[in-house]
C-alpha cells in the first residue's frame, strides 16, 4: 500500500513529463501562430488542443508536487523529479507522431539517472518526515 | 531606376519593369499578414539571428557563466521557496490549496519567471546542448540547500545518487558524444 504522499510524488513526476510530451507533439502539429494565437486562427485541436493539455498538464503536476512537499524532504523529492528525464525520453521515442531516437549514449544516461534515483531511495531519510519546522 | 534599367535594357524596359511589379506583387499577396504575425515573426527573426550569430562560440564568455549560475540560483531557490510553502501549511490541514496563496509560493513562481529570462539570455549567447547539462548543477545546489537551510540528513548514498544523475544527463543529452 503505497501512502498518499508517494502517490503524488508520482503523479507530480507523470504529470511534467505528460506535460512536456503534450507540448512537443502539439507544436510540432503546426507552428506557434496556429498553437498560441488561436483567437486569431480558429482553435485547432492537434495543435492548440494538446499544447492547452499540455500547460494543464503542467500546473496538475505543481499542484500534486506542492502536496508530496508537505512530507518528503527536498533532498529527496528533487532528485526523484529526475525520472522525468527517463519518462520523456522513452515517451518521445515511442509516441505515435514523435519517433526520436534513442541511442547507445542516450540509453546510458538514462540508466545512470535510474541507478542514481535508485540511490537517492536507499537513504535512511527517504521516508516520509513527520513535520519539518 | 527606371532609367538604369532603360540603359541595360534598352527597349524592353517596359517589359522588364512589368515583370518586376508582378513579381512583387505576388510576393506581397503571399505573405500579407496581420500586424501581430508580423511583430512575431520580427522578434522570431531576430532572435534566431542573434543565435546563430553567437552560435559558433565553443566557450562561454563570463556574461554567460554569470547568467548561467543566476539561473541556477534562481530555479533552485524557487525550490526551497516551494517546500518552505509546503512545511508552513503542515500544521494546519492537508488541503494544498491554501498553499497556492502563500507569499513563499507566489515569490516561487516570481523567482521561476526571473529564473526563465536569464536562462534565455544563456541560450541567446551559448548552444543549448552546452548549456543544458550545466542546468543539471541544480540537483547538488538543491542538496546543499535542503541541507542548510531545512538541516535535512543527506547520507553519502544521495551524494552518490545526485552525482549519477548528473553524469546521467550529460549522457543523455549528448554533450559526451
Amino acid at each position: 500500500m503505497i501512502s498518499q504522499a508517494t502517490a503524488s510524488l508520482i503523479i507530480a513526476l507523470f504529470g511534467g513529463s505528460l506535460g512536456q510530451l503534450l507540448m512537443k507533439v502539439g507544436i510540432q502539429n503546426g507552428d506557434i501562430l496556429n498553437g498560441l494565437l488561436f483567437w486569431q486562427n480558429g482553435f485547432n485541436l492537434s495543435t492548440s488542443g494538446l499544447l492547452a493539455l499540455g500547460i494543464i498538464s503542467y500546473l496538475v503536476s505543481m499542484f500534486f508536487w506542492i502536496h508530496a512537499l508537505k512530507t518528503f524532504p527536498l533532498s529527496f523529492a528533487y532528485p526523484v523529479l529526475a525520472l522525468s528525464y527517463v519518462i520523456v525520453s522513452i515517451g518521445a521515442a515511442y509516441w505515435p507522431g514523435l519517433n526520436e531516437s534513442l541511442q547507445i549514449t542516450k540509453m546510458l544516461g538514462l540508466l545512470f539517472i535510474i541507478i542514481g534515483v535508485y540511490f537517492c531511495t536507499l537513504s535512511p531519510n527517504s521516508k516520509p518526515v513527520e513535520s519539518n519546522e | 531606376v527606371e532609367n538604369t534599367i532603360r540603359r541595360f535594357y534598352g527597349d524592353d524596359a517596359s517589359a522588364w519593369k512589368n515583370r518586376c511589379e508582378s513579381v512583387v506583387r505576388r510576393i506581397v499577396n503571399q505573405y500579407t499578414l496581420h500586424p501581430v504575425q508580423l511583430s512575431v515573426n520580427a522578434v522570431t527573426q531576430s532572435v534566431a539571428d542573434k543565435f546563430y550569430k553567437y552560435r559558433s562560440r565553443d566557450s562561454m564568455s563570463s556574461s554567460t557563466a554569470f547568467y548561467l549560475i543566476v539561473t541556477i540560483l534562481m530555479t533552485s531557490s524557487s525550490q526551497v521557496l516551494q517546500k518552505h510553502a509546503a512545511n508552513h501549511s503542515n500544521s494546519h490541514s492537508s488541503e494544498t490549496s491554501r498553499i497556492l496563496k502563500q507569499p513563499s509560493f507566489i515569490g516561487s513562481i516570481v523567482l521561476l519567471g526571473l529564473g526563465l529570462c536569464s536562462w534565455i539570455m544563456v541560450l541567446k549567447h551559448t548552444d543549448v546542448s552546452l548549456a543544458y547539462p550545466l542546468l543539471s548543477i541544480n540537483f547538488i545546489v538543491v542538496l546543499a540547500m535542503s541541507k542548510m537551510i531545512f538541516k535535512e540528513k543527506i547520507g553519502r548514498t544521495r551524494c552518490l545518487g545526485c552525482f549519477l544523475i548528473l553524469a546521467g544527463v550529460y549522457f543523455l543529452s549528448g554533450a559526451a558524444a
